[in-house]
């Protein structure tokens, strides 16, 4: 059941046990020394009571001892010791009357010596006043008579009773004090012995059980910190380490922040460059823009010339038909002149002047018609040729169409290069804000990283300071085992 | 073209003056003898027909066709308000048929018209132009025009042939129908 109780528990309650017992020892000595002291008391009043018995007789004496001076000299000198010893022996009466107040047969005994002591300070009086009245004489009969001198001894034997009743008690009180010594020195020694005893007891008792509880905790606190060892030295190394770490992880980001800053200036280069860019795309885009207006003018142009060669088609055309026309009257006029010539024929000689004129008629026909083949031919020629053209033009129009369509293009495309462009700067100017803010950010990084490196560091001189501590306490716990549990070590 | 230009202008002056020339010149009298000649064209073949045989040339007219149980009739013609048959040359002389002829011709022995595709021109030829040839039918002749050898349709020949079917057709029940 004490295996629970805690280490305070336990002392206090042995050191509760022992002063209990102490405090048992104590009460019982007190109570025997307040009975020795009770008893020396006594004692010292009975030595009193004794005392002031013989004051009062010593008292008496010297009033008889003054009264016979005086008597004898006459001298008032003499009556000194009789007038204080007639208050003194009042007083001592008065004295022991109250010193005994307690025993009955003292108390009885005074009643009876009390008018002796009366009648022997009366008879003196009565001397003196004798002396002083009567002289010499009359006094030194009174003195010679008897009566005073019965007077005294009756008063010793009554005070020799009372010292001896005194002096009996004085015995018994002695005895009584002798005992209570006894009885005191007895529970001093033996209740001595036992405190002695129930201490021994209890401090075996707390000794050996704390000694086991301390030497389990001095155990554990000696595995405990052993492993505290073991873990401050893995922590001393894991900081070595994490301090090397931090030392390559400082070393990469600098090369990191030397990254950014090249990043950075890489990107505002690019942001230049794209401006550059832009503004080449925007002349582009314009001398794109003046190119399609030219083209388009050249369009206008090519059309005009499709639509006048067309128009010379169509031209060629009417003269083509009116030369079919100048064909067909050359032919019927070459049928007519041939027919006039077989007319001619058939009227004989008065015909062969008018055969002459059909003749030439019809020779011109031919000439005409031979004419008018060449001109047919040229006529077609020109077709063909306008025709040409205009397939030409019109190949030529649809190359300007698609020339100022790809235009199109090309200033759509360079619309959007400057779009893109634009973006690419909007992008790089990010680029260069981000990097800008990444290095600062990574600035910031390192000095956290150095805080964390002198962080390690002070880690590692602390874990090698709990290593120190932890040697210690390992030495401490065995050093302690070996003051609790010597035989262990 | 201009160069073609340059040729034209140069060829009707040359027209022109030829023109000119023909009312400048005396009338020259022929001191030899020609023979004029049509070229014309049947089918592909070049032939020539005497302008001496012939009573007038014409383009095309509307031909009115006739029934008949000749195929070489392609029907009835209207020349000069007189209304002619006219018969397909080119099926007279044994060719195939050609029933769309562009030009008719009349010929001077009788009333009556040929039709042929094609006419090339009117020729003026000297007498060693004609070549003689082993008489065939409906040619016996031929002409040199220019680089070509033309058979040279015997006109009459062929009419006299015609008006003798109807002769005969007229001697039988006097119906075009059965001149057969």
């Amino acid at each position: 059941m004490f295996d629970n109780w805690t280490f305070g528990k336990k002392v206090g309650g042995g050191f509760a046990l022992a002063g209990l017992v102490l405090l048992v020892i104590a009460g019982v000595g007190f109570q025997s020394t307040a009975n020795l002291i009770e008893n020396d008391r006594w004692v010292e009043h009975t030595h009193e009571v004794r005392t002031t018995l013989a004051d009062l007789i010593s008292q008496l004496k010297d009033t008889e001892t003054g009264t016979r001076g005086y008597v004898i000299t006459g001298d008032d000198k003499f009556l000194e010791p009789y007038r204080s010893s007639l208050v003194e022996s009042k007083r001592a009466f008065d004295h022991v009357r109250s010193l005994t107040v307690d025993n009955a047969t003292q108390q009885r005994r005074l009643d009876l010596l009390g008018p002796m002591v009366e009648a022997r300070l009366a008879e003196s009086k009565r001397v003196v006043d004798t002396r002083e009245s009567a002289g010499w004489e009359a006094a030194a009969k009174l003195i010679s008579g008897a009566e005073g001198k019965l007077i005294m001894d009756r008063i010793r034997v009554a005070i020799s009773e009372m010292d001896q009743e005194e002096s009996r008690l004085l015995g018994q009180r002695t005895a009584d004090a002798e005992a209570a010594a006894a009885a005191t020195r007895s529970v001093m020694l033996w209740g001595s012995v036992l405190g002695a005893l129930a201490v021994g007891l209890i401090g075996w008792f707390i000794v050996s059980s704390l000694s086991a509880q301390i030497g389990t905790a001095v155990h554990q606190v000696q595995s405990s910190s052993t492993e505290l060892q073991a873990a401050a030295n893995q922590q001393a190394s894991g900081s070595k380490e994490q301090a090397t770490a931090m030392n390559e992880i400082t070393t990469t980001i600098s090369e990191l922040l030397a990254t950014s800053r090249q990043i950075a200036e890489s990107a505002q280069r690019v942001a230049q460059i794209a401006e550059q860019t832009a503004s080449s795309a925007r002349s582009g885009d314009s001398t794109v823009e003046r190119a399609h207006e030219s083209i388009s003018a050249i369009r206008r142009q090519v059309d005009s010339i499709v639509g006048h060669m067309l128009e010379l088609g169509r031209k060629s055309q009417q003269i083509g038909s009116v030369l079919d026309i100048v064909s067909e009257l050359a032919e019927q006029t070459n049928i007519l002149a041939i027919n006039a010539t077989i007319e001619a024929a058939g009227a004989g000689d008065a015909g062969k002047r008018f055969a002459v004129v059909a003749d030439e008629i019809r020779k011109l026909a031919d000439r005409v018609t031979g004419s008018t083949k060449e001109v047919r031919g040229l006529i077609d020629d020109v077709r063909s040729a306008v025709n040409t053209t205009v397939m030409a033009t019109e190949t030529g129009s649809k190359a300007v169409d698609a020339g100022s369509k790809q235009f199109g293009d090309v200033a759509s495309a360079f619309k959007q290069i400057g779009g893109l462009v634009s973006t690419t700067t909007e992008a790089s100017r990010e680029i260069e804000l981000s990097t800008k803010q990444q290095t600062s950010a990574v600035e910031q990084v390192n000095v956290a990283i150095a805080n964390v490196a002198q962080a390690s560091r002070e880690t590692e001189a602390s874990a090698e300071q709990t290593l120190h501590t932890a040697t210690q306490l390992s030495s401490l716990s065995k050093a302690l085992l070996r003051i609790i549990q010597p035989q262990v070590s | 073209m201009k160069e073609a230009l340059g040729g034209l202008s140069l060829h009707a002056a040359e027209l022109a003056r030829a023109f000119d020339a023909s009312f400048a010149e005396a009338p020259h009298a022929d001191a030899r003898t020609f023979e004029d000649v049509l070229a014309i064209r049947l089918g592909e073949d070049p032939h020539a027909l005497r302008l001496s045989q012939l009573a007038g040339v014409f383009p095309r007219r509307s031909i009115v066709p006739l029934p008949s149980a000749l195929p070489e009739l392609l029907g009835l013609v209207s020349i000069r308000a007189t209304i002619v048959p006219v018969y397909d040359l080119s099926a007279l002389l044994g060719r195939p048929p050609r029933t769309q002829p562009r030009w008719i011709v009349l010929a001077a022995q009788a009333p009556i018209a040929l039709g042929f595709d094609e006419l090339d021109g009117y020729r003026r030829l000297s007498p060693d132009a004609f070549v003689a040839r082993a008489p065939a039918e409906g040619a016996l002749e031929l002409v040199q025009t220019g680089a070509e050898l033309r058979p040279l349709v015997h006109l009459p020949q062929i009419i006299d042939a015609i008006v003798a079917r109807a002769e005969q057709a007229k001697e039988r029940k006097g119906s075009v129908r059965d001149v057969r």
